[in-house]
């Protein structure tokens, strides 16, 4: 016989168990180390492309300014590895310390928490790319001027770059969050995520450089690595450019998608 | 009520429970014994939704538990502390959860203060002792309010004025109404505190009663004598057609009764220092019935 059941007017939300999975978060050590150090790059990586571009805008004002509306993108991305880096480690803790289960026995619909998990991953992207940008047009200001910023912001190529950005760093995060549910630990997840950006479009590069089978090549160009330097207009690595952007942000989004689907399969089977 | 129906579960080819079934009623402590290895724990994490049980199912007032509404609220579960992260505080672990049930900040601070833990819940838990963090397991559990606990080992670790608290406020606990399923090793300690008791051997439920009248029809009739002349008395014993064993300064006499014995002695006037009826204890039942003996093994060393 219950002699204290809580009113029915509370209930389980998706709100309550996001703002729990907030607490969690805020407080993991892991996570406040690759913020500060991610911000820290930011601002370190933009003040330095600032210099070089102010450097290079006597010489060569048109190569400039492609460098300066390309080149924060690659900042951003590379800052939201770090930054995903603290996501990841906090979710694998989540498995490895047990804690998880502390969290299944008060929310034990698993979906519900998956998906907590998840939104607040999305939301956090963005938050932290929305920073991240401030804080790198800010340091960038410092060195190249009010006046040659205005230029580079009025270039359509600029907000082009900012999009795929922003989409580069959310699908970036997803595939963190979906390789530290799958492997459930801190070295697959990371190692997981370093074969698919770093491995794979070095390996398709020295495909295409030792002129290796070309389907090897534009094969592993499908891959998510690949796709992102396509997608940030980097023109090293050897990446074969064969996709137009659109089809190239269509296939990162669905790799992100695939992945966080299967991670999802994974978590709801999860004893 | 908590409800296992039928249950099996196996780790590869390993089984662990084998169609166990028994209900822990309302209003009252249900003690779950077994050896290590027995499946204790494996029923208490398929009560609570962490495995899926092979066979069976596991239901709390009727339903499996990850479909109860407000969980926390229904069940309160300490499986093990090793559960609870260490590198955040013990007001953070508490409000973590208090959070996904709309639960105020007021009550996390408030449960640490009942379980003693007041004054560190500002203290990281990887600086808790085994006991320390027992304690705020059992905040946790207690932290909905529920209907039903589910404590496996509650008092592994604590002191014995944490042991007392527990077993005291258990029992205030179920005068509620609500219920209690409880795991542990200290038999002696089970016995105190639990109602019931179903004792697991090997995945199997080997036992399943009120704790006593399992102890009552566990017991056979004998009584524990001592007397001045315990040879003489055994013998006397003998001629009346009883066996008494001799122990320690005296002898265990089974059959008899207490009033029998003492009538034998006047009789032949042997003068008796001590009377005892036995009746076995949870530990003798346990052994009984599991065909351990750990006792037999310390003997031996």
């Amino acid at each position: 016989m219950a002699t204290s059941e809580r009113p029915e007017t509370v209930k389980l939300t998706y709100v309550r168990v996001m703002a729990a999975e907030w607490l969690k978060l805020r407080t993991h050590r892991g996570f406040a180390w690759a913020t500060v150090t991610a911000v820290i790059v930011s601002a370190l990586m933009s003040a330095l492309g600032g210099y070089l571009v102010r450097e290079d805008w006597t010489r060569d004002p048109a190569g400039a300014l492609t460098l300066a509306t390309s080149a924060p993108s690659v900042s951003i991305a590379i800052t939201g590895l770090i930054f995903g880096l603290g996501l990841c480690t906090w979710i694998t803790k989540e498995f490895v310390s047990g804690s998880n289960y502390l969290t299944l026995m008060a929310v034990p619909r698993r979906h519900l928490v998956f998906s907590a998990r998840l939104g607040l991953t999305i939301a956090l992207s963005v938050i932290f790319g929305g920073v991240t940008a401030l804080i790198g047009s800010v340091a960038a200001l410092l060195f190249f001027g009010s006046d040659r910023m205005t230029q580079v912001v009025s270039e359509g190529a600029f907000w082009a770059n900012a999009a795929m950005t922003v989409l580069v760093c959310a699908c970036m995060m997803l595939l963190y969050f979906a390789a530290a549910t799958l492997t459930r630990r801190s070295l697959p997840a990371v190692g997981l995520i370093a074969v698919l950006f770093f491995v794979m479009p070095n390996i398709s590069g020295a495909v295409s450089l030792l002129d290796g089978p070309r389907v090897l090549s534009i094969l592993l160009g499908y891959f998510p690595g690949s796709l992102v330097s396509q997608l940030l207009t980097v023109p090293s690595d050897g990446v074969t450019s064969t996709l137009t952007p659109l089809t190239a942000a269509v296939l990162l989004v669905s790799w992100s998608v695939l992945l966080v689907m299967v991670s999802a399969r994974r978590f709801a089977r999860y004893e | 009520m908590i409800e296992f129906k039928s249950v099996s579960h196996y780790y590869g080819e390993t089984p662990a429970l084998n169609d166990v079934s028994f209900t822990v009623p309302d209003g009252s402590i249900t003690g779950l014994v077994g050896p290590n290895g027995a499946g204790k724990t494996t029923a208490m994490k398929i009560l609570m939704g962490i495995i899926r049980p092979c066979k069976g199912s596991a239901a709390i007032d009727g339903k499996p538990f990850r479909d109860t509404f407000l969980p926390m609220s229904k069940v309160g579960a300490l499986i093990t502390p090793e559960w609870i992260p260490r590198d955040r505080t013990a007001m953070n672990v508490l409000c973590g959860l208090a959070l996904t049930h709309g639960i105020p900040r007021q009550r996390c601070r408030d449960l640490l203060g009942l379980v003693g833990l007041g004054d560190v819940a500002n203290r990281q838990v990887r600086t808790f002792s085994l006991g320390m963090r027992q304690r705020l397991g059992i905040a946790t559990a207690l932290l909905g309010e529920p209907t039903h606990l589910v404590l496996d080992e509650p008092v592994n670790g604590l002191d014995p004025e944490g042991v007392v608290w527990v077993r005291q406020f258990l029992k205030d606990y179920v005068n509620e109404g609500r219920s209690v399923l409880l795991s542990s090793h200290l038999m002696s300690e089970l016995q105190n505190t639990a109602d019931r008791v179903v004792i697991l051997s090997e995945g199997r439920v080997v036992a399943d009663d009120a704790m006593n009248s399992l102890l009552a029809s566990a017991s056979d009739e004998s009584v524990y004598v001592e007397a001045d002349d315990i040879e003489r008395l055994i013998k006397l014993l003998g001629l009346e057609g009883y066996a008494a064993l001799p122990r320690e300064r005296g002898a265990v006499v089974s059959g008899v009764t207490a009033r029998q014995i003492s009538a034998v002695a006047l009789r032949g006037g042997v003068l008796l220092d001590r009377l005892e009826p036995r009746q076995d204890t949870l530990e003798d039942v346990f052994f009984g019935l599991t065909g351990e003996d750990g006792r037999d093994a310390r003997a031996v060393v």
